[in-house]
């Protein structure tokens, strides 16, 4: 399956749109927006469609200089057409007369048109939308790349975007055919299948072809223990020191040890990433070795080459790839280095072991004691809040004591505005105090969910169990072999018991449940992974994942090692990439 | 003879042939009337003209207006009531328009509906107008007028009228005998003639005399001038009887002509692009470019209608077509012609006969039989009569006889289209259409007019028959015939709602909204109710219940489709069009609709959100979000006030902790207030560990610790708190002091680590003595000494301990390592 076609599709489009303002024209576009769009179109391509100059939409800009034709291309939400409304009234004001046009994205909403009439601006722009929901961001990971969506779905109960994810999922089915199996786990999940059903039945036609075999729509609202903890992989790794926007991450001047900052697309184009972007972090550093004496043999190849035939070979052909390959491997050495210096930093082994503890759900005490003291010592507040999250999501949540005292120490370390966080994450359920019940009860409660799911689904591996980092099989190597992705866990579990009627042991643990929506149904628990698809069809196994509300490269990871094992293809797709602290950042009160 | 009717112009020839006796005659004087007929085969107006009646008396007598088709069928009829009508006119969506004398346009359907009106502007309305012309412009059909002030304002398109103002014509002062609109390049103009100068007058404000070349000396005023259907020609007509024939520019000249005669003719008009017709009363000269003419006598008026490929020509008893003779028709039946058509034509004929000549005729074009069925495939197109278009498709069948490898489609098309055609010209149906003018109007159009015409089965039918898809096809007629049986009063609603829905509900792209809508139009919303039922798409019904007031199932259907968007369009149209406490008890019991009417206040102010939240009587929710709210606020008074309603929020629900955080909140805030005064340094919004990390770093020791006991904040996060700052600071001497104070409740370590932390090994050896054997392997390792770690480990009897040395020792030092494995083999064979 190659998901290219869908950036061809989103091309077009936006050709279409930036012809239908004749001539020379200035494009303002949302922060939000210029990563996906870089890796959709790009500047050259841009210029190409009559794009003069490029402006950030800022709310400080009260007006823009330029030509008498110009776009907005924005995400629609009710900010940025207050910001667009501002702008175009003081430029009228000012006397000066142009041409807007109004691109929304991913598609026009009633809500914003109604702010724009409200403004007065609404006879003097024409509206348009983009359909920029899935971009490709590897060859087997889309995104919509909206980190907005998170909050507004789980804690401001705004499902705006569920139709936006329902109707990317629709336009994918346009393309590959429509899935016959679906899963979906969660609520959200449940309420997008079902948008998407609707969509689907207001069109006429029924496909037979199809190229994906089943979908799983994730929701983030059932696994939130696998963004709190830390991970393990480069890639994830890299996202959480970096920050991976849109598959492109940057490396600082002081790191790279060059005059300016260095920008690294991160894809299955570069072969030295491709090997190491899913291992264990212990093992990427060997490999880099290995691998620069590797280059380094190839490159002294040339003083042994005699021949004036040979060197012209080696420079037309090896030269320029081994340039390109040393740069990356120099790059990827500079950052691993920087990830080494910052962990050592924060005393990441204490933090590791604390996690490991809550996780195996040992020695709570002592994981209590150490969070006091990573407060008392003013950590960066993400990482604190982090373990936090993790000890309320395997405890079951924390004690009336130990939620008072902590959340005193917070507040006094990084602020009462937290106050504010800690109820949104009480609503989220991602820390939340234990009610006050009789011991018993207590005892059971904290029985169950995460410990009850752990033992059932088999989370955490059994200590005695060894897990090859080296050489993974066990989806768990994502997290050091002390966890395996809750997620990651579900899909395997479907995967591997296709044959049953339902799920409705697991499903019953999890919030919201899972609902299954089969069509072709293996015959018989053996056959399982056989009969994937109905006879005749001799289609490559391919599922989809689909993340409501966000998804890490731990897990992405986990399931490339999933697909491997059991030999299918799967694609992610995912709201937006996230790592925990990017998560509860979005949720965090501002000052 | 086929070209019995045919008269010579020059090289071509031109036919005038009946199309339809006229069903009005006898009942119609054409004298008595104002004539407008609409191109394409479109409907004729007439309006009973008083001062035609009457000469020059003014009466109070109501005009009537009529519409017939083309064949003279009345279609409507009405008694004017509204102003003095100037113009009247077709639109290219055959409205019919009616221009009043005070610059008011008046929109009329066909079946003389009232549709709607616009003005030509505030200067007409005042000085009223002269005269006004309805033109087809590139964006539909247009009207201009011109005001007794001599001015010219326009539209471009009647749909949407956006006024033009024209140029004005220097030194006007009197009527001018001719104007009329030429639509060239995306551009309006207007050319009028004033006396013997002739103005072309732009929208940019331009305007250029104009000097068109001719033979003659001195031609006169210019007395009437026209355009041709395509706006590429004019005909100028002058007083000396000259007429100029040219291009619309002006520049070039195709022919002139001498009529010998001065008055002005009744109407001037381009029949096609290869001619001009000059009417007087009831006489018609047909001019070509080289001075040829023809002429007509016609034994009654007639009134004539430029069509793009001819004439119509309407009078009591006839109406008739003239046109140039077809090149084609001309190859095959001009005397003599030896083109392959004309043979093929003659072999046919004579097959027919059973004569042997037809195997001669047709050994003639052997070579060229393919081009002598094309030519008789499209002379049958521009028949009128249905046997001669039967001759020429026998033609071209026997001729496709010898063909191999004919494709056969442009046969089946034409027979396709002319029996569409034929079942069109029908006098019941009156659209004289000619083959050309379908081409140039085409399929999709013609179905339109039919549905227009309430022509419904026939539509249908011409749909079934051409194989056009449903949903462009039989679904959108179904949908017209539904609007227009929605209107009918006279039918029970409870039978329309069944009759319309079961033909309608299996049709994909049935718009059910639409015809909601249109039922809602006329009055009738509880049929519109019933049908809306039908609309399965949401996005279609909403609006429309929104409309009709129906808010409580709209609000439920736009939740039902998941679609927020929809819900946002109701609660804002709720919202402003109710009391506010029947707006809330609305979306009170429906979450969905409740958390985005939060976001949406979230974002236009927080005040709000919280009254919305109070109307939930929701206290926790109230009072987080005015401690949101108080960060917005600069003064710290309003701040601090907020504060406290929120702190008053927790005590009603018994939150008593949160209620103590923000008590706390506002002490500190006073307190970094008064620090600020002080101090001269800025506080405000640090949490209190910020503040007296601050403190500490200013040695502000005092201030620090009466915030510490103010705060009680407890002794180990003080030690950290303090140790961290003073090492920070570099005051080393405090530090060491600290450390003494008391026993450290962070243990001795906690030093080591500070020291370390700001690279002073020196200082961090001096408490490495101090720390507790427990953590010392951890300091020493910190402070670089890993021999002695080994050491203190093994001591300690501890494995673990000295694995974690050993992973610490670099990869040189391998006697170390070789030591410390050793240890560790001791402790192990020990035990």
């Amino acid at each position: 399956m190659d998901l290219h076609e869908i950036k061809r599709i989103l091309k077009d489009h936006l050709t279409h749109l930036l012809e239908s303002m004749p001539d020379q024209k200035d494009l303002v576009i949302d922060p939000e927006l210029t990563k996906p769009l870089d890796r959709v179109a790009g500047i050259a391509f841009l210029k190409e469609h009559g794009v003069d100059k490029i402006f950030k939409l800022e709310p400080s800009q009260k007006s823009l200089p330029g030509r008498g034709k110009r776009i907005y291309l924005v995400r629609a939400n009710m900010l940025n057409m207050k910001y667009i409304a501002d702008q175009i009234t003081a430029e009228r004001r000012l006397g000066q007369t142009r041409e807007y046009i109004v691109i929304m994205v991913p598609r026009r909403l009633h809500v914003c048109e109604v702010i724009l009439e409200n403004e007065g601006v609404f006879g003097h722009v024409t509206l348009e939308e983009f359909r920029l929901d899935l971009f490709p961001l590897d060859t087997d990971l889309l995104s919509l790349e909206m980190h907005s969506l998170f909050k507004s779905f789980y804690l401001e109960g705004d499902y705006t975007h569920i139709h936006t994810v329902a109707s990317s999922l629709v336009t994918l089915q346009h393309l590959y055919g429509r899935i016959p199996n679906v899963y979906a786990i969660g609520k959200l999940s449940k309420m997008t299948y079902d948008l998407m059903k609707t969509m689907h039945d207001h069109e006429e036609g029924q496909q037979t072809k199809f190229s994906i075999g089943q979908l799983y729509i994730i929701d983030r609202e059932v696994d939130f223990v696998t963004p709190m903890c830390t991970p393990m992989t480069y890639e994830a790794l890299l996202d959480e020191t970096f920050g991976i926007e849109c598959g492109v991450i940057e490396l600082g001047a002081e790191i790279v040890g060059k005059q300016q900052n260095v920008k690294m697309l991160l894809t299955s184009n570069d072969p030295i990433y491709t090997e190491i972007r899913d291992c264990h972090f212990s093992s990427v550093f060997p490999f880099l070795s290995a691998k620069a004496k590797e280059l380094h043999a190839i490159h002294e190849k040339k003083n042994s080459l005699t021949s004036i035939g040979d060197l012209k070979n080696f420079v037309t052909q090896d030269l320029g790839r081994l340039k390109q390959q040393q740069a990356a491997l120099s790059h990827h050495i500079s950052a691993c280095e920087h990830i080494m210096k910052t962990k050592m930093k924060q005393d990441f082994e204490s933090a590791i072991r604390a996690e490991h503890n809550l996780l195996e759900g040992s020695e709570t005490r002592e994981c209590i004691a150490y969070m006091e003291n990573t407060l008392y010592r003013q950590d960066p507040y993400l990482s604190s809040l982090r373990l936090l999250c993790l000890l309320s999501l395997t405890q079951n949540g924390l004690t009336p004591r130990d939620y008072k005292t902590l959340k005193t120490d917070f507040l006094h370390s990084h602020g009462f505005e937290h106050l504010a966080t800690f109820f949104s994450l009480k609503k989220l359920g991602m820390l939340v105090e234990q009610e006050q019940t009789s011991k018993v009860a207590a005892v059971k409660l904290r029985r169950s969910q995460f410990r009850q799911l752990a033992n059932k689904l088999g989370l955490v591996p059994k200590s005695g169990e060894e897990v090859m980092t080296k050489n993974p099989t066990d989806v768990s190597y994502v997290f050091g072999a002390a966890y395996a992705p809750l997620t990651v866990k579900i899909v395997e579990y479907i995967l591997q018991h296709e044959a049953l009627q339902s799920f409705e042991d697991i499903g019953r643990m999890l919030p919201g449940g899972i609902h299954t929506h089969v069509k072709y149904r293996a015959a018989s628990k053996g056959a399982a992974k056989t009969t994937f698809l109905p006879v005749g069809q001799h289609s490559p196994r391919t599922v989809l994942v689909y993340f409501l509300g966000g998804c890490t490269f731990s897990e992405v990871a986990a399931l490339r090692t999933l697909a491997q094992r059991e030999k299918l293809q799967i694609i992610v797709a995912t709201t937006a990439m996230i790592t925990g602290p990017s998560l509860l950042d979005s949720v965090c009160e501002r000052k | 003879m086929a070209t019995a009717d045919w008269n010579p112009l020059g090289e071509t020839y031109y036919r005038k042939c009946e199309i339809y006796s006229m069903e009005w005659a006898g009942l119609v004087d054409l004298s008595k009337f104002t004539v407008a007929a609409a191109a394409y085969g479109g409907p004729i107006a007439l309006l009973k003209d008083e001062n035609k009646l009457n000469r020059g008396a003014t009466t109070n007598i109501k005009p009537v207006v009529s519409v017939y088709n083309a064949a003279g069928r009345l279609l409507s009829q009405i008694r004017w009531s509204s102003g003095r009508i100037m113009k009247m006119g077709w639109t290219i969506m055959e409205d019919l328009l009616f221009v009043q004398d005070d610059g008011v346009v008046l929109v009329y359907d066909m079946f003389l509906g009232f549709k709607r009106t616009f003005s030509m502007g505030q200067e007409a309305k005042d000085v009223k107008i002269l005269d006004a012309r309805i033109f087809t412009s590139f964006q539909g059909t247009g009207v201009a007028v011109m005001t007794t002030s001599f001015r010219i304002f326009l539209i471009t398109n009647t749909e949407s009228p956006r006024i033009i103002r024209l140029a004005e014509v220097p030194d006007l002062n009197a009527v001018p005998n001719c104007w009329d609109i030429v639509v060239m390049d995306r551009q309006v103009r207007a050319l009028v003639g004033k006396g013997s100068e002739l103005y072309i007058v732009d929208q940019g404000g331009q305007y250029q005399k104009q000097d068109p070349k001719t033979e003659k000396e001195e031609i006169g005023d210019y007395l009437d001038l026209a355009v041709s259907f395509n706006n590429k020609f004019v005909v100028l007509f002058t007083g000396k009887g000259h007429i100029w024939m040219g291009s619309s520019d002006l520049l070039n000249c195709f022919g002139e002509f001498e009529t010998k005669t001065a008055a002005k003719p009744q109407q001037l008009a381009w029949c096609g692009n290869g001619a001009v017709v000059a009417l007087w009363d009831r006489f018609l000269l047909v001019v070509g470019p080289q001075k040829y003419w023809i002429k007509f006598n016609f034994e009654c008026p007639v009134y004539l209608l430029p069509e793009v490929d001819g004439l119509r020509i309407i009078g009591n008893e006839q109406h008739e077509f003239l046109q140039r003779v077809p090149p084609v028709t001309e190859q095959i039946f001009k005397i003599g012609s030896m083109e392959p058509g004309a043979m093929l034509y003659e072999a046919n004929r004579e097959y027919q006969k059973q004569h042997q000549k037809a195997d001669e005729y047709l050994r003639m074009i052997k070579e060229r039989l393919d081009v002598a069925v094309n030519q008789c495939i499209q002379a049958a197109g521009h028949e009128f009569e249905a046997s001669k278009q039967k001759q020429l498709l026998r033609a071209a069948s026997f001729g496709k006889c010898f063909l191999t490898d004919f494709r056969p489609e442009s046969f089946v098309n034409m027979s396709q289209m002319l029996r569409v055609l034929n079942q069109v010209r029908h006098h019941t149906v009156g659209i004289p259409l000619t083959y050309t003018q379908l081409e140039h109007l085409s399929m999709p159009v013609l179905i339109d007019r039919l549905v227009l015409r309430k022509l419904f089965g026939l539509a249908i039918l011409i749909c079934q028959y051409l194989k056009i898809p449903d949903a462009e096809g039989q679904s959108r007629i179904m949908a017209h015939w539904a609007c227009y049986k929605v209107q009918q009063k006279h039918v029970d609603e409870e039978q329309l709602a069944r009759v319309i829905s079961q033909k309608l509900l299996e049709r994909p792209g049935v718009s059910f909204s639409e015809i909601a809508s249109v039922a809602l139009e006329h009055g009738r919303r509880q049929l519109a109710v019933k049908l809306l039922d039908y609309e399965p798409r949401a996005s279609e019904q909403v609006p429309l219940l929104l409309k009709m007031g129906q808010l409580q199932p709209s609000l439920n259907k736009a939740i039902e489709s998941g679609d927020t968007d929809l819900v946002y369009t109701v609660l804002l149209h709720l919202r402003d069009n109710q009391e506010p406490s029947q707006f809330y008890m609305m979306i009170h019991t429906m979450p969905i609709a409740f958390s985005l009417f939060i976001q949406y206040c979230r974002h236009q102010n927080l005040v709000l959100v919280e009254k919305m939240w109070e109307q939930e009587d929701n206290q926790a929710e109230i009072a987080y979000t005015k401690i949101v709210r108080s960060y917005g606020e600069d003064t710290m008074d309003i701040r601090t006030k907020i504060l406290e309603e929120s702190s008053h929020c927790f005590h009603r629900v018994g939150n008593i902790f949160a209620e103590k955080q923000v008590e706390e909140q506002i002490k500190l805030l006073k307190h970094q207030r008064k620090l600020e005064d002080e101090m001269g340094l800025s506080f405000v919004d640090m949490s209190l560990q910020q503040t007296l990390h601050k403190l500490t770093l200013e040695g502000a020791h005092m201030a620090a610790d009466k915030l510490r006991k103010e705060f009680k904040v407890p002794d180990k996060r003080w030690w950290w708190m303090r140790a961290m700052a003073l090492a920070e600071s570099g005051d080393w001497a405090e530090l060491e002091k600290f450390s003494k104070s008391k026993k450290p409740p962070i243990g001795m370590e906690a030093f080591v680590d500070v020291c370390m932390k700001h690279h002073n090994k020196q200082e961090a050896l001096k408490y490495l003595s101090r720390v507790l054997p427990d953590h010392k392997v951890k300091a020493l390792v910190k402070v670089g000494q890993l021999r002695e770690a080994a050491e203190q480990a093994a001591e300690n009897k501890n494995e673990d301990e000295l694995i974690y040395v050993l992973g610490k020792v670099k990869v040189a030092d391998k006697q170390l390592a070789d030591n410390i494995r050793q240890k560790i083999e001791q402790l192990g064979s020990r035990r």
